[in-house]
């Protein structure tokens, strides 16, 4: 039996839509602990690891792990039907055919109540060891979307060049070239505005660029991204969540000779 | 190609993989199957292949690989493994109808008979209750037959209803048939008392006492098998090698005999197995075809002589009466079939037989009777000689009623009569024309020689240099021909309109009809001596047949001269009938199938031939419209030779002489002389001799209408071609025997045609000519895919190309998907690309199917994947493959998808075996399939707890007769698939560049491509290539294996079978 109720509808909404252009279907792993996904995209080349920690919960309650296999595009049209300062609440059954999403409205007493049925999904897991990474780059999340948008106009690559100062974003396409190049600083007033980077060997990884774009779909989950990188290796991008996270793994693109 | 039907079994296991995600994967292609591939599906409209169809396609497709990212290692074929080769050659055979060897036949024949003896040990010995059941039978066999008497005796009730005109002699008749029923009937009831359930059923013994488990008694086994299996025990033997006029053969029991005997006169009718190709490369000159027709009717005279005879001994064979009482009991017909029993009654069936022909014209007067005749004719077809004796005592029935009727109403009816006739069917009409334009040419003739009566003296000589017995009866037909003669004057006057043209006729005939009643008035005598004279002649040449045509006659004629006299009359009215009466009621012997003629025959077709011939033009003529009608109906041969040597005629009339002569023969001469060349040369002579065109057979009718009036003949001929077809569309629903022989026709008529003018035959061939092609094309490529017709050439055209793209290839020892899964085995490739279900038993686990059909996906298969939905391991597979039949075995008979999963599900003990133990044997399940069968032919007792599934399973696979012995499953084939013959070598594969430069030339030089389209296609791709490669998760990311049993969307016996099999394979990893 799972029973969970956020004490806001928005936190569900905004993970939905970070990962439904990625992912189409997966399965969502309650346990005691809290809420996972693990999926890969179809092109296997972007991994989403998510987990909703019990304490983005208001009530959260796993007797026993259970897994619901969703569709994301069925859930999104469910979900965007409650107003975002609604309650939202997950309910399923041990071995559930279908998890039942209910929205109260904190004022009124309206109750909305809506059954997703639920899929059976093929679950195969990646094991994602402890990697360790040669650079890390926390900034504002806004701000790496932006230049996501405006680099992936020129090419369909995305180049980071990380160096002991700065860090370079680099598109080069058949019309021209673009690049942004952010210093590290720190916002004593607003902490997540700083861009902080930590580098121990110089990076320089070329990502595609629409992968990037699928990736910023999570900027409005938290107000800084952090990127984590290491050569020849799947970058991570991590958004922070009150309790828990949402990472994406991306892997890079490489040269023939490489 | 693979395991038969494998895919349908893996497909639910697929997984959707985004071509994407094979990015950087290194795949092995099995290069082989892409050839054929290309071979079989690039053709251009005509259905030719495409020259450089495997070039184009496999840029296209090397193209696509590249552009996402894929490294193709191509894989080519080395050779085929025996294995292979024998299971490859075993389908061909079987596909020709060569099922067995010689010696296989023999030994078939051979238990045939020990099963039988057997069966019969098995009778003496079973308990009294069985044999008291039996009893049950005969009394009920008895109540049988009485209700068939009484059926008989109802029908003769309405008969005499019908025909109280004639209550006197029908009331004779009568009795006579109803004594001779009764006789036979008593007689069986004599035999009854021992033998009355069939020939092996003995009488009870007492105090004869058997237990069941007695090795000597028949199993449960043989005994369903006997029973069961008798009516088509012949199926799996070859009958090519039966020779029926062995003294071997004549030792076989009358019933296998005669089964033998029919099955093989069926065949023989068929184009002996041989395919159209073959019968193209074996003659290739139609002429040769024909003759090779003519001797296989002379095969059939001899098959249905055979026939005759053993049905004819049979009468006093209670099998015999049995089948047919069994079949036909119901209807008025088990009279025949005591008729049958008896020769003389045989006899008066044939005389009324020609009253069908009556019926035919009189066709809207009463269908009834053609229903009948339809009937009979269809009986005949089904069921061979036993219908003859049938159709003939049916016919005889009808005959009178008819005979009667139509005589009554002759002169009243007469105008009515044929104006119905004309609109009785639209191709009787341009039958009919036809016929009326051959009159007209007779009487050409006729006035040529000057007199009609010079047509008598052609006649007599004719007489003389056949039969001179024959002569009296002649010279009364030789009246006839005068008066026919001056018809036809008559009708000359008012040839120019067709309607009108059929009115004379009718008329005409009319007046023959009250001519000849008056004439035969007169020289009743003399006929009835002339009828006598040719019982006595043609009796020795075929008893049978003699009996039933003119003792009969002779018979009747003597005791009822009234009946007779009409009998004569109709007769006499309609002499094409006539003819067709007596070819009628052995729609085998003459007219409908060609196939049938006894060797004991010819000279009286031989007469017959003459005596049409001389009769009139328009017996033959209408003889033909018959053969047409006929086998159009009956689905014979008749129509199509007929036709043919029409087209024939018309394509050659510029041709020699001798050759249209010889194409008549072929054509229309063939149903009415084929079996026997004497005649047919008597006949030339006696052409030559006399050079009169009308006193020659039909053939030569046919050419008179040619010759003068080539034109209109023409037009007419292909009228009635057109309406031939038609026909033909309308009886599409039946056989395809016919269909068979139509497209052989036709590609011969094609072959021929294609030098000449087209205009005629385009008409025709339209119709199916594209089903045509899409025979040939199969057939083609079924040649292909076996024959290996993939050349040196071609393999050496795409290496070429392989290296200009840089990509590395490797040919295998033996099968490229066994080298493919080697390959794999080995981590030198990350997967498969194959369509080919083999692979899986070679050891490949990763499979991608389908990689060009869709934009985006392909079908990935996985052997974990595959073990845990379904429950089949590598061993499972080869299992399966065994039961379903692959590459390198034929599989079982029977077996579809489903039962085969049955099967191993229902066999599979789910203990580990196998693979870790080179001592034990492969294939558990199978293993303990065959010992149950086994255990079920060698007459064990079977379990009565069995499982459902058993007993389906033993129903099944009974009625397929599967038979097992010790060596199933062959071992040999797991050998072949778990050590196939591969190259080991561990050498990692270097992809290179692709060099446009060289490329272009290649493609320049070897497709004509420009360089503009080249470059379209490949500049992009080869961009593509130097840019930076997207990695995929997976390289760097371990998968993890816990994956659950997914359920898939299957059949319901399916999820059974995969449930319990998947259950298996659990315990088994976990006790391993």
């Amino acid at each position: 039996m799972l029973e969970g109720k956020f004490e806001e509808s928005s936190l569900m909404k905004k993970v939905v839509d970070a990962i439904k252009d990625s992912v189409k279907l997966c399965n969502f792993n309650c346990t005691e602990h809290g809420v996972t996904v693990q999926a890969v995209d179809d092109s296997r080349v972007l991994l989403i690891s998510l987990l909703i920690g019990e304490a983005s919960f208001e009530e959260y309650r796993c007797d026993r792990n259970i897994t619901l296999g969703i569709d994301l595009e069925s859930f999104n049209k469910i979900i965007k039907n409650g107003n975002s300062s609604d309650f939202l609440t997950l309910i399923a059954e041990d071995s559930p055919d279908n998890v039942l999403i209910i929205f109260e409205d904190k004022k009124k007493d309206r109750v909305s109540e809506y059954s997703l049925k639920l899929m059976d999904l093929d679950s195969d897991f990646l094991q994602i060891d402890d990697m360790e990474f040669d650079a890390t780059i926390t900034m504002p999340s806004s701000e790496f979307a932006k230049i996501t948008r405006d680099l992936k106009t020129l090419s369909e690559s995305l180049q980071i060049i990380v160096t002991k100062e700065n860090v370079k974003f680099s598109s080069d396409g058949d019309f021209g070239t673009g690049n942004v190049v952010l210093k590290g600083f720190v916002d004593m007033d607003k902490p997540d505005e700083s861009i902080k980077i930590d580098m121990a060997r110089p990076i320089n990884l070329t990502f595609g660029a629409k992968y990037i774009a699928d990736i910023v779909k999570g900027t409005s989950l938290s107000e800084s991204v952090t990127i984590k990188l290491a050569d020849k290796s799947p970058a991570l991008f991590e958004y922070k969540l009150p309790s828990g996270f949402l990472r994406f793994y991306l892997a890079p693109k490489f040269d023939e000779e490489e | 190609m693979g395991v038969h039907s494998l895919w349908d079994i893996l497909g639910p296991t697929a997984r959707p993989v985004r071509l994407e995600s094979l990015s950087r994967r290194k795949l092995a292609v099995d290069a082989s199957i892409w050839v054929y591939q290309f071979l079989k599906a690039v053709r251009d409209k005509e259905g030719n292949s495409l020259k450089n169809s495997h070039i184009v396609g496999f840029f296209r497709r090397i193209c696509k690989l590249l552009y996402f990212g894929i490294l193709p290692v191509f894989v080519f074929d080395g050779g085929a493994p025996i294995l292979k080769k024998e299971t490859i050659r075993k389908r061909q055979e079987r596909r020709q109808g060569k099922k067995d060897t010689l010696q296989q036949t023999a030994q078939k024949l051979l238990t045939f008979q020990l099963q039988k003896l057997a069966d019969e040990e098995y009778m003496k010995e079973t308990s009294p209750r069985k044999i008291n059941k039996n009893d049950n039978h005969q009394e009920k066999k008895k109540r049988q037959i009485n209700d068939d008497e009484l059926e008989f005796e109802n029908y003769f009730e309405d008969f005499d209803y019908l025909n109280s005109n004639n209550s006197n002699s029908n009331n004779n008749e009568d009795q006579q048939i109803s004594t001779l029923s009764t006789k036979t009937i008593q007689k069986q009831e004599n035999d009854k008392k021992f033998k009355r359930q069939d020939e092996y059923h003995l009488p009870m013994m007492e105090g004869f006492e058997t237990s069941e488990n007695d090795d000597r008694m028949i199993t449960d086994y043989e005994f369903k098998r006997l029973t069961e299996g008798l009516e088509d025990e012949l199926e799996g033997v070859d009958l090519e090698k039966i020779d029926p006029a062995s003294p071997e053969f004549a030792e076989l029991p009358l019933s296998t005999q005669y089964t033998v005997l029919s099955h093989l006169r069926l065949r023989s009718r068929l184009r002996m197995g041989y395919t159209k190709e073959q019968l193209e490369a074996l003659f290739p000159k139609s002429i040769d075809f024909s003759k090779f027709q003519i001797s296989m009717v002379q095969k059939r005279n001899y098959l249905t002589q055979r026939l005759m005879n053993i049905t004819g001994m049979d009468n006093s064979d209670i099998v015999t009466t049995r089948r047919v009482a069994g079949e036909r009991g119901r209807e008025y017909q088990l009279v025949k079939n005591e008729d049958g029993y008896t020769l003389s009654l045989n006899d008066a069936g044939q005389s009324s037989n020609k009253p069908i022909e009556l019926d035919e014209n009189g066709d809207v007067k009463e269908p009834e009777h053609n229903e009948d005749e339809d009937q009979d004719q269809d009986e005949e077809v089904e069921w061979e000689d036993v219908p003859i004796e049938n159709s003939n005592s049916n016919s005889k029935e009808e005959n009178t009623i008819d005979i009667d009727a139509l005589f009554k109403q002759a002169e009243a009816m007469g105008i009515t009569k044929s104006n119905n006739k004309t609109n009785i069917i639209d191709s009787l009409d341009s039958y009919l024309g036809v016929d009326s334009q051959l009159k007209r040419q007779a009487i050409y003739d006729s006035r040529m020689d000057e007199n009609p009566n010079e047509n008598e003296g052609d006649d007599d000589t004719n007489d003389e240099d056949y039969q001179q017995a024959l002569f009296q009866s002649l010279q009364s037909k030789n009246k006839n021909l005068n008066e026919n003669g001056k018809d036809h004057q008559m009708k000359k006057a008012i040839e120019d309109s067709k309607q009108k043209y059929f009115e004379m006729k009718e008329k005409e005939k009319l007046l023959n009809n009250n001519n000849n009643n008056n004439n035969k008035l007169g020289s009743n005598d003399e006929k009835l001596k002339s009828d006598e004279h040719n019982i006595e002649i043609q009796v020795p040449h075929f008893s049978l047949k003699s009996s039933m045509l003119f003792n009969n006659e002779a018979n009747k004629s003597s005791e009822k001269k009234k009946d007779h006299q009409r009998i004569e009359a109709e007769e006499k009215r309609k002499p094409a009938r006539e003819e067709q009466e007596r070819e009628e009621p052995d729609a085998t012997k003459k007219m409908n199938s060609p196939p049938i003629k006894n060797k004991p025959m010819p000279s009286w077709f031989n007469v017959s031939q003459v005596e049409t011939g001389k009769k009139n033009p328009y017996n033959t003529d209408y003889s033909i419209y018959n053969q047409n009608s006929l086998s159009t109906e009956d689905e014979q041969a008749g129509l199509i030779s007929a036709e043919a040597a029409q087209q024939y005629l018309q394509e050659e009339e510029a041709e020699e002489m001798e050759e249209d002569r010889e194409a008549e023969q072929d054509g229309s001469d063939l149903e009415i002389i084929e079996g026997d060349q004497i005649p047919v040369t008597a006949n030339e002579k006696n052409n030559l001799e006399s050079k009169k065109l009308d006193t020659n057979a039909n053939g030569k009718a046919i050419k008179d209408i040619l010759k003068p009036k080539p034109t209109k003949s023409q037009d007419q001929e292909s009228e009635k071609q057109d309406k031939v077809f038609l026909d033909y569309d309308f009886s599409e629903s039946e056989e395809e025997g016919l269909k068979e022989q139509l497209e052989q026709e036709e590609a011969e008529h094609q072959r021929f045609t294609s030098s000449l003018n087209h205009t005629q035959s385009t008409t025709t061939t339209s119709s199916w000519s594209l089903e045509d092609e899409a025979k040939l094309q199969e057939q083609r490529r079924n040649q292909r895919r076996d024959a290996d017709e993939v050349t040196q050439g071609m393999i050496d055209d795409i290496k070429d190309l392989l290296k200009r793209f840089g990509i590395p290839y490797t040919t295998a020892p033996m099968e490229a998907e066994a080298q493919c899964a080697e390959l794999l085995s080995l981590k030198l490739v990350d997967g498969i690309i194959t369509d080919d279900s083999d692979c899986f038993l070679f050891g490949g686990d990763i499979i991608y199917k389908n990689m060009f059909n869709e934009k985006n996906y392909v079908e990935c298969y996985m052997v974990d994947d595959i073990e845990r939905d379904l429950g089949l391991n590598r061993e499972k597979l080869i299992e399966l493959a065994i039961l379903l039949g692959s590459d390198y075995t034929e599989g079982i008979n029977g077996v579809g998808k489903v039962t085969a999963m049955e099967i191993l599900a229902e066999f599979d003990n789910g203990e580990n075996n196998g693979e870790n133990n080179d001592e034990k044997e492969f294939g558990s399940a199978l293993i303990n399939f065959r010992n149950w069968w086994m255990d079920y032919q060698r007459g064990v007792k079977i379990d009565p707890n069995e499982s459902s599934i058993r007993k389906k399973l033993r129903k099944l696979l009974f009625s397929k007769k599967l038979y097992l012995d010790n060596f199933f499953p062959n071992q040999l084939i797991f050998e072949a698939y778990l050590k196939p013959e591969v190259d080991h070598d561990k050498t990692k594969f270097q992809w290179g560049k692709p060099d446009l430069d060289k490329l272009r030339v290649f493609l320049m030089y070897n497709v004509g491509w420009s360089q503009e389209k080249i470059d379209q296609i490949l500049v992009p791709v080869i961009k593509d290539l130097n840019k930076k490669q997207q990695t995929t998760i997976n390289e760097f990311f371990p998968r993890d294996v816990m994956q659950k049993r997914r359920e898939l969307n299957l059949g319901k016996r399916l999820k059974n079978a995969t449930a319990k099999l998947s259950n298996n394979s659990n315990k088994r990893q976990k006790t391993s």
